[in-house]
């Protein structure tokens, strides 16, 4: 509280002469006030700096107003054009919005039309047709599933014929069979399928390895007309009658058929030779399955609804999308002129 | 009409209204601008574009004092011409002889002629020693001594804080009456500074 008294009588002179037109005013707080009323009772210079600087207030505020040489009055028109300068401000952001929401919806109509020529949005025909078989056999595949569980049955009397050494088949047909194995379609395959997919993949394996690796030879090495008679009829043995395999193949011609191979397999076939039988369970599939195209044909027509209604909808779109881009395009054209004109009125002005 | 009607019809394109405002700032916003130039015609182009600008801006004004707000629009304008006046320096022939229809000789009809000539010298010893003050003592100095504006309404009108408004202030008065001591005989027996 009596801090003052411990401070320098230079100190307190300073603070004064730092603070007397303010003291003069009466802006200082009241702590203030009264160090520089306690100072000024002690320092005659202060006290007559405080009075010349009153002095020189009163001077000032002795100073008389000056009457202006004339009024300031601003015309009525300006009124009327500080109006329209507002509008005209306003037409401007509108316009400039207006441009900007144009000129993005034609940057929009454009890209989705070039996507559209591109076929990007939209799949060709082709294209439509190799998901849609696809889908068709997945499905099939499914379909066909629970069906495996039986095929035991059928494939138990399979291995008796292989494991008796006297299947005739020559390397190459081994080969082609094993391949077909391991490309073969699931077993709920249709033969038509299974004969489309071997040729397909023979087509393929044409372009890819040598024909002689693959392809079945022209002509076939001479078999024994049993050999013949059962290798042509194991297929619809296993058929017809798949468990009673055994009765099919005789033991006579099996033992003669081991002289005139001419490839022969002494060993047993492997059990790669398995597709034989493999075909078997496929027999029953055989009579009711549709034919490819027709499946694809209704699976074409009953796309998800959405992707329909969206693709008829772009179809229908494409047409029209030429004349909307021109349209756009002139309406941005109009928008941008009248923004940089009212731009250019509202600077001149 | 009160002040705020005022505004707010001169915010909607009411010229008339405005000029109801002019009638009431003209005084001050002139005075202010000659003191600062001290150049009549300045001083009244400076009043009648800072008058413009505020009908402009007047969607810009947020409330507070509105003389403040005119007075700080004046005094950007002065201080503009004051840089224009620099860069291209002219002599004011107006300065050298009196104007009849100026109001500095017609404040008052009653005095005699002796007060006038008084009066004027007063004036010329007092604005001459406003010049040599720097522009932003010399405007502080005018809008609180000459003006009688608070010091928050200055501190308004010059875009500045209160500190800088006292500091100014006591800078700009401490300079002035050291011109004024060292012009005593220029000024009347009355206003004679002898303090030291």
């Amino acid at each position: 509280m009596f801090q003052w008294m411990n401070r320098s009588p230079q100190a307190e002179h300073q603070f004064c002469q730092d603070n007397l037109s303010s003291f003069l005013d009466r802006q200082l707080t009241s702590r203030e006030q009264d160090r520089v009323a306690r100072h000024l009772q002690e320092c005659a210079d202060c006290r007559a700096d405080l009075a010349s600087l009153r002095q020189t207030v009163a001077v000032l505020h002795a100073m008389p107003a000056i009457k202006p040489p004339r009024t300031f009055f601003i015309p009525a028109s300006e009124g009327v054009r500080q109006t329209q300068v507002r509008r005209s401000r306003l037409a401007y952001g509108y316009l400039q919005f207006a441009t900007a929401v144009a000129t993005v919806l034609l940057v929009l109509v454009v890209s989705g039309d070039a996507l559209l020529r591109l076929g990007v949005a939209t799949p060709t025909r082709e294209g439509l047709v190799r998901n849609v078989e696809r889908t068709a056999l997945d499905t099939r595949a499914g379909e066909v599933e629970p069906m495996a569980t039986s095929a035991p049955a059928l494939q138990a009397p399979a291995p008796a014929p292989v494991t008796s050494g006297a299947v005739p088949l020559s390397s190459e047909e081994s080969t082609v069979v094993t391949m077909l194995g391991e490309a073969a379609p699931p077993e709920g395959a249709s033969q038509t399928e299974t004969a489309q997919a071997m040729a397909d993949e023979q087509a393929l394996g044409a372009k890819a390895m040598p024909s002689q690796t693959f392809a079945r030879p022209a002509a076939a090495p001479p078999l024994p007309a049993g050999t013949q008679e059962s290798g042509a009829g194991t297929p619809p043995a296993a058929e017809t009658a798949p468990s009673e395999p055994v009765a099919t193949l005789e033991p006579g011609p099996t033992a003669a058929l081991e002289i005139p191979t001419p490839l022969p397999t002494e060993a047993p076939v492997p059990p790669t030779a398995t597709p034989v039988p493999t075909a078997v369970p496929a027999a029953p599939v055989e009579t009711p399955t549709p034919q490819p195209t027709p499946v694809a044909l209704e699976h074409e027509e009953l796309p998800p609804p959405a992707l329909a209604g969206w693709r008829r909808s772009l179809q229908a779109m494409q047409p029209l999308l030429p004349w909307l881009e021109w349209i756009l395009g002139a309406l941005v054209v109009v928008l941008l002129a009248a923004t940089l004109w009212l731009r250019r009125r509202q600077h001149a002005a | 009409m009160d002040e705020q009607a005022l505004i707010a019809a001169a915010r909607r394109g009411d010229a008339q209204a405005f000029n109801k405002l002019i009638l009431n700032y003209q005084t001050i916003v002139y005075n202010v601008a000659y003191r600062i130039l001290h150049d009549q015609d300045a001083a009244a182009d400076a009043a009648q574009d800072a008058f413009l600008s505020a009908y402009h801006a007047l969607g810009n004004f947020r409330g507070g004092s509105f003389k403040a707000w005119l007075l700080r629009i004046v005094t950007n304008g002065c201080y503009d011409q004051l840089r224009a006046a620099q860069r291209r320096p002219t002599s004011s022939l107006d300065d050298l002889q009196v104007d009849p229809d100026h109001s500095l000789m017609l404040v008052s009809g009653s005095e005699s002629p002796e007060e006038y000539a008084l009066r004027q010298d007063l004036s010329r010893t007092i604005q001459a020693g406003l010049d040599e003050l720097p522009v932003d003592q010399r405007t502080t100095l005018i809008l609180s001594d000459i003006q009688g504006l608070s010091y928050e309404e200055i501190a308004q009108a010059t875009s500045v804080s209160l500190g800088t408004v006292k500091s100014r202030l006591s800078r700009g008065r401490a300079r002035l009456r050291d011109y004024l001591q060292g012009k005593e005989e220029l000024l009347p027996s009355r206003y004679r500074l002898s303090g030291r």
